[in-house]
C-alpha cells in the first residue's frame, strides 16, 4: 500500500514538471505580444512597451523564459503578472473563493444526488421516481449559462431573495446560488448513478437473503445495497471534485465570484503566463490527488480492489 | 478505473463478515468525517473572506451617503501608470476640468496662460493638501510629470508628455537617459509652473484638463513607486479607505480638506467585475450602482432601466481603415463607393439601440469646433455608391475581406457591413475575417498582412480636432493605430491651427485641414462612439462627461 501511494506521488511530480512546460508552450505560443495585449485598443508609447518586455523577460527567446520560471518556482517565488502584482498573492486571494464555491457544490451534489437516487430507486417507476428522472434529464441537458442566468433573473432581480453576484454577503448566502448552479449536472448525474446501481443491487441475491433472514429494510438499504451501489457515485464525486474546481470558470464569471476560474479567464485572454501556469499546474494537481484519494477509497468499499501487493 | 460494482460475495466465512462489519463502520466514520471536514473547510474560508465586510460596517449615528460603481480591477493607482480613470477622479485632482460642454474650468489650478502657445505658465492655489497633509506646490506637479515621462520607469501615459520639451532625453532610442527631467518643466515658485513645448499647442489646455498624467503625487511616493502604487495618497475629494483590496472591492471616503468643489457623497465603493454583463443584472437588483453598459445590452436599456442611462457623444471615431497600398482600394472612388453603400442609420438602430451617432464627417460633434459635417461621402446612396465603383472599373478583387479582432463582440457590426456592402455595391463575395484578440490584430496590420477594410477606432485622449487628425493622418501620430495615411500639407494646417490665436483662427485651420484629407477619402468613417452608463434607483445627479463618470457630483437618495 505504501508503495503504491509512493509511486503515485513521484507520478504526480512527473505530471507537475511535464504540465508547467506544457502551459508554458501554450501559453508562449499564443500570438501576439501580451504587454500591448495589457493596453487592448489603447495606445502604448513604444518606448514603454520595450521596457516592460525587457522587465519581465519577454524579451529572451522561451528556453530562458521558462527557466527563469521554473527557478523562480524552485526558490517559492511563481513569479508576478506584467502589472507587478505576485502570482502567489492573487492565489492566494482567489483560492478561498473557489474552493467554498467548488466544495459547497460538491457536498450538495453528494447529499441531494444520495437522496434522490435512493429516493428514486425505492420509488422505482412510481410518480415520485418518474419525476426526478425527468428532472435530471432536464438539469443534464440544460447548459449551464442558461441556468445560471436564470437563477440569477428568479432569485435575484424579481425575488431579491439572493444577492445577484460577488461575495460581499459571505457563506452562505453569496455562495449557495452559485453553487447550486454549479452542482445542477452533478446532482442529477449522481442521482441517476445511485439510482441505477441501487435498483440492481436490490435485486441481488444477497439481498433476497437479507430479508429472508428477517433483516429490516431499512438495514438492508442502508448498510448493503447502498454500500455497494456507491462505487459508481465514488467514481464520479472524486473526478467531480478536480472538475469541479476547474468548471467554476463559467459560474465565477457569470455571478462574479473573484475566484480562480475567474483569474485564469483573464489572465489567458491577457496572455499573463506566470498566472496561467500557476493556476492551471494547482488545477492539475489538485485534480491528481483527488483521483489518487477517490483509487484508495474503492479498497475501503470494495475489498476485491485491492492496491496491497501480495 | 474499471470498478466490480456487484455484490460482496455469497457464503463467506464468518470471519471475513466480522471483517466486513468493523471495514463498514470504519467506512462511515470515515465519509462523516470527509463530509464534516469539508463543511468546515468552506465554512472556514467563507469568514476568512468575508472578514472584509465586518470592518466595512462603521459606528455611525446616520447611515453614511455611499453608492458604488462597477469597475475592472485596477491596473494601476498612480495616475500617471495605468488606465484605471475612475480610480483617479477619485483619489486625485485634475488642473482643470472639462465640462459635457466643453467648458474649461479651473479646478487646482488658478490659470493657465500662454501668449505664443508654446510656452506656458501655470499657477495653481494656495492651500490644498494630499490626503496626509502634505501641501500641494508646483514641484509636486512637475516631478510627479518627470517621473511618468521618464522612459525607464514605463509608465503607460508617458506619451502625454511627448510635446514637452526634453521629453526625448527622457526616452533616449537607445540606452539609458542621461538625466530624470524635462528641460521644459521649471518651477518658478511655489505655485507656479513653467512648460516649454517642442512647439505651439493651442490645445494643451484641453491635453492638461483630461490626461491624468497631469495629476501631482505626494513626496512619499518618490521613496517606493511600488508601495505608493498599492495605496496611492491623493489630493482628489476621496481618500482610501484602508489599504484597498484589489480582487474584490475597493473603498474610498470624503476628504474633508478638500478644497474643490464639495462631493455630494461621502463615499464610494468600486466594485470589481469581470464582465459588465453581470453588472447589467446587478443594478437591476440595485446590487450596484453605477456602470458601463455593455454594447449588446444598448437596444435594451432604456427598457430596462428608463430614464436612468445616459449615453454622452464621446470624441471617438469608429471607422474602417483601408490597406492604400492594395491596388484594388489605390482609386478613392472604390473607398468612396464603399463609404455610400453602408447605412449606417439602420446599422446604428438595430445594433447600437440607436445610442451612436453615424458619422458625416471625421472628428465629431464633441470635438471642440468641429462642424462635424465636411464629409460628402459618408451618407447612404447606393445608386450614387454603384455610379462611383463602375466609374472606378468596377470591382474585380475577389473577396473582399473585412478584418477585425475577434472574440470582443465587433461581430455583428462587421457582419452588418460586410451585408450592406454585398447587397448595395454587387460585389459578390464579401466576408468578415476575426483575428484572435487585439494584439493579433494589431500585429497584422503591423506586418501589413491586412488586405481589405479594417475595423478603426481612435477615441480622442482630449476632444480636440488636430488630435484627432494628427493620430490617424501623421505618419508617428497614434502608432499603430495610424491609418496609413500621411498628408503633410494637411499635418502643415494643423500646426499652423496649433500656432494660431484664438479659437475661431484655430478651428478654420483645422476645419481646413479636415475637408483635405477627406479629399482623398483616406477612411471611411462609420459612427461617433458613446459611453453608455445607467444607474440603479439608489443614485441620482450622475452626469456622464469625459472623465467619464462626474464622481464629486453623484447623490445618494437616502
Amino acid at each position: 500500500m505504501r508503495r503504491y501511494i509512493a509511486m503515485r506521488l513521484i507520478a504526480l511530480i512527473l505530471t507537475f514538471l511535464g504540465v508547467t512546460l506544457l502551459i508554458y508552450i501554450l501559453v508562449y505560443a499564443l500570438p501576439g505580444d501580451p504587454i500591448r495585449a495589457m493596453a487592448g485598443d489603447r495606445p502604448l508609447p513604444e518606448n514603454v512597451i520595450a521596457e516592460l518586455r525587457r522587465r519581465y523577460h519577454l524579451d529572451e527567446p522561451f528556453p530562458v523564459q521558462y527557466w527563469y520560471y521554473v527557478r523562480g518556482v524552485l526558490q517559492g517565488d511563481l513569479g508576478t503578472d506584467f502589472n507587478g502584482r505576485p502570482v502567489a498573492e492573487l492565489m492566494a486571494d482567489r483560492w478561498p473563493v473557489t474552493l467554498t464555491l467548488a466544495l459547497t457544490a460538491w457536498v450538495l451534489e453528494l447529499l441531494a444526488g444520495l437522496a434522490l437516487g435512493v429516493l428514486s430507486a425505492l420509488r422505482k417507476n412510481r410518480t415520485l421516481d418518474r419525476i426526478v428522472m425527468i428532472m435530471t434529464i432536464v438539469a443534464i441537458s440544460v447548459p449551464i449559462f442558461v441556468v445560471a442566468y436564470t437563477a440569477q433573473l428568479l432569485f435575484g432581480v424579481h425575488m431579491r431573495w439572493l444577492p445577484i453576484s460577488g461575495i460581499a454577503e459571505g457563506w452562505p448566502r453569496s455562495y449557495l446560488l452559485p453553487a447550486v448552479v454549479l452542482a445542477t449536472f452533478g446532482i442529477a448525474s449522481v442521482s441517476r448513478l445511485v439510482r441505477t446501481s441501487l435498483i440492481e443491487n436490490l435485486d441481488a441475491d444477497y439481498i433476497r437473503t437479507a430479508r429472508g433472514k428477517g433483516l429490516p429494510t431499512r438495514r438492508i438499504v442502508t448498510r448493503h445495497a447502498l454500500r455497494n451501489s456507491l462505487i459508481p457515485a465514488v467514481t464520479y464525486l472524486g473526478a467531480d471534485l478536480g472538475f469541479l474546481l476547474g468548471g467554476t470558470l463559467i459560474v465565477e464569471g457569470v455571478f462574479n465570484l473573484p475566484g480562480i476560474g475567474q483569474l485564469l479567464f483573464a489572465s489567458i485572454q491577457q496572455q499573463q503566463g506566470p498566472v496561467v501556469v500557476g493556476v492551471a499546474t494547482l488545477l492539475v494537481l489538485t485534480f491528481l490527488v483527488a483521483n489518487l484519494v477517490v483509487d484508495l477509497l474503492y479498497g475501503v468499499l470494495d475489498p476485491r480492489i485491492s492496491h496491497v501487493r501480495r | 478505473m474499471s470498478a466490480a460494482t456487484g455484490a460482496a460475495g455469497f457464503g463467506r466465512s464468518a470471519e471475513v463478515r466480522i471483517g466486513r462489519k468493523a471495514m463498514e463502520m470504519r467506512f462511515q466514520r470515515r465519509v462523516v468525517v470527509a463530509i464534516a471536514a469539508s463543511l468546515g473547510l468552506a465554512v472556514v474560508t467563507a469568514c476568512s473572506s468575508g472578514t472584509a465586510k465586518s470592518d466595512e460596517t462603521k459606528p455611525a449615528a446616520a447611515k453614511p451617503a455611499v453608492f458604488s460603481i462597477a469597475d475592472s480591477i485596477p491596473d494601476h493607482l498612480t495616475p500617471g501608470r495605468g488606465y484605471s480613470y475612475n480610480q483617479y477622479n477619485a483619489l486625485f485632482a485634475p488642473l482643470m476640468r472639462l465640462g459635457a460642454d466643453g467648458t474649461l474650468t479651473m479646478v487646482q489650478a488658478e490659470s493657465m496662460e500662454s501668449s505664443d502657445n508654446r510656452h506656458w505658465v501655470i499657477k495653481i492655489k494656495d492651500g490644498w493638501t494630499f490626503h496626509n497633509g502634505e501641501p500641494v506646490t508646483a514641484q509636486n506637479y512637475v516631478d510627479a510629470w518627470n517621473a511618468t515621462a521618464y522612459g525607464p520607469n514605463a509608465w503607460a501615459n508617458s506619451g502625454s508628455f511627448a510635446n514637452v520639451k526634453g521629453y526625448a532625453d527622457l526616452n533616449p532610442s537607445k540606452g539609458e537617459p542621461k538625466t530624470k527631467t524635462m528641460s521644459g518643466l521649471k518651477v518658478v515658485d511655489e505655485h507656479t509652473i513653467e512648460v516649454d513645448l517642442t512647439g505651439p499647442d493651442s490645445q494643451f489646455p484641453l491635453a492638461v484638463a483630461t490626461g491624468p498624467a497631469f495629476m501631482p503625487l505626494p513626496k512619499v511616493a518618490f521613496d517606493d513607486f511600488d508601495a505608493f502604487d498599492k495605496a496611492p495618497i491623493g489630493d482628489g475629494p476621496f481618500k482610501l479607505t484602508g489599504k484597498p483590496n484589489l480582487t474584490v472591492s475597493m473603498e474610498v471616503n470624503r476628504y474633508d480638506g478638500y478644497k474643490g468643489p464639495k462631493p455630494g457623497s461621502d463615499g464610494v465603493v468600486f466594485k470589481f467585475y469581470s464582465d459588465l454583463h453581470t453588472a447589467y443584472t446587478d443594478a437591476q437588483g440595485n446590487g450596484v450602482d453605477i456602470f458601463r453598459v455593455p454594447v449588446d445590452k444598448w437596444p435594451h436599456v432604456k427598457k430596462d432601466f428608463g430614464d436612468r442611462f445616459s449615453a454622452f457623444k464621446a470624441p471617438a471615431l469608429q471607422f474602417l481603415g483601408i490597406p492604400l497600398k492594395d491596388k484594388r482600394f489605390s482609386d478613392p472612388r472604390v473607398r468612396k463607393a464603399i463609404s455610400l453603400a453602408i447605412d449606417r442609420e439602420a446599422i446604428n438602430k438595430s445594433i447600437f439601440g440607436g445610442l451612436n451617432d453615424p458619422a458625416k464627417s471625421i472628428t465629431s460633434p464633441t470635438h471642440k469646433g468641429s462642424p462635424a459635417n465636411l464629409c460628402d461621402y459618408c451618407a447612404f446612396d447606393p445608386a450614387r455608391a454603384k455610379q462611383l465603383l463602375a466609374e472606378a472599373g468596377g470591382w474585380s478583387g475577389g473577396t473582399m475581406q473585412i478584418w477585425l479582432p475577434g472574440g470582443l463582440g465587433y461581430e455583428p457590426l462587421f457582419t452588418a457591413i460586410a451585408n450592406q456592402i454585398r447587397q448595395n455595391l454587387g460585389i459578390q463575395d464579401v466576408q468578415i475575417k476575426t483575428l484572435p484578440g487585439f494584439t493579433a490584430f494589431f500585429e497584422a496590420l503591423g506586418k501589413k498582412q491586412v488586405n481589405g477594410p479594417y475595423r478603426g477606432m481612435w477615441g480622442s485622449f482630449y476632444p480636440s480636432m488636430a488630435e484627432l487628425l494628427t493620430a490617424l493622418f501623421t505618419a508617428d501620430g497614434g502608432g499603430q493605430f495610424s491609418t496609413g495615411y500621411v498628408n503633410k500639407q494637411m499635418a502643415e494646417l494643423v500646426e499652423q491651427g496649433n500656432a494660431a490665436d484664438g479659437d475661431a483662427e484655430q478651428t478654420a485651420k483645422y476645419v481646413e485641414a479636415e475637408k483635405l484629407a477627406l479629399a482623398d477619402a483616406p477612411v471611411v468613417p462609420l459612427f461617433y462612439d458613446s459611453y453608455v452608463y445607467a444607474w440603479s434607483e439608489k443614485v441620482a445627479d450622475v452626469e456622464i462627461d469625459l472623465t467619464p463618470i462626474n464622481i464629486t457630483k453623484v447623490t445618494v437618495k437616502q
